[in-house]
């Protein structure tokens, strides 16, 4: 799999889109956003989307990427189905967020543990065509 | 005039868009991102880094007060 970089952004997240708008094509109720973004004279691109499947299933995909860094400046995917919630959330510059991870809600709550915390379940920095496999796998 | 090229004129003047990528001006961009990570300080201010990066001190936008 192409590592994600400012060279390749458009070109990986055009797939993304392309990819999820088949998975869900003729299953969507509502859908916001798509493109690619490029802030004109900026650094950023920012990728957008929000789609609500007939089935239920709420997807967000919410990406900005710093192309002079080489690097996100923020990912989150949420994947809402069944009253729970899946969110795959990366925020370098946050002091709880730097790491890549996945929270989970179910039943409306998120895990916690006795202490109250939010547990952020460590993980790699996901890979757009990692969540659509796991989209695809699970929620199509 | 075509149907075709009136509404590419019409797109035209909201924004570029080529092979899936929009251009949106930086005004406009640093209101979306105010609105959208209001609360966010640390976010803000990266953005806001990020976006005075390469610009003159006119040109400097402020996200994070």
């Amino acid at each position: 799999m192409e590592n994600i970089n400012s060279r390749n952004f458009i070109k990986i997240f055009r797939a993304f889109e392309n990819r999820l708008n088949a998975i869900f094509q003729g299953n969507t109720d509502f859908l916001r956003g798509g493109s690619v973004r490029n802030p004109k004279n900026s650094v950023y691109y920012e990728y957008e989307k929000r789609l609500i499947s007939k089935s239920g299933v709420t997807i967000e995909a919410d990406v900005l990427y710093d192309k002079i860094e080489d690097d996100y400046l923020y990912y989150s995917y949420n994947i809402f189905f069944d009253n729970s919630k899946l969110m795959f959330h990366y925020e370098p510059t946050h002091r709880e967020h730097f790491q890549p991870h996945v929270n989970v809600y179910a039943d409306g709550k998120e895990f916690r543990n006795a202490g109250g915390e939010g547990i952020h379940i460590l993980s790699h920095k996901y890979h757009p065509s990692e969540i659509l496999s796991l989209i695809e796998r699970y929620f199509a | 005039m075509k149907l075709s090229s009136f509404f590419s004129k019409i797109r035209s003047l909201f924004g570029k868009q080529e092979e899936g990528v929009v251009v949106v001006e930086r005004e406009e961009f640093a209101r979306e991102m105010r609105e959208k990570f209001r609360g966010n300080t640390a976010l803000l201010k990266a953005i806001e880094e990020g976006m005075n990066r390469k610009v003159g001190r006119h040109e400097y936008v402020s996200l994070a007060d």
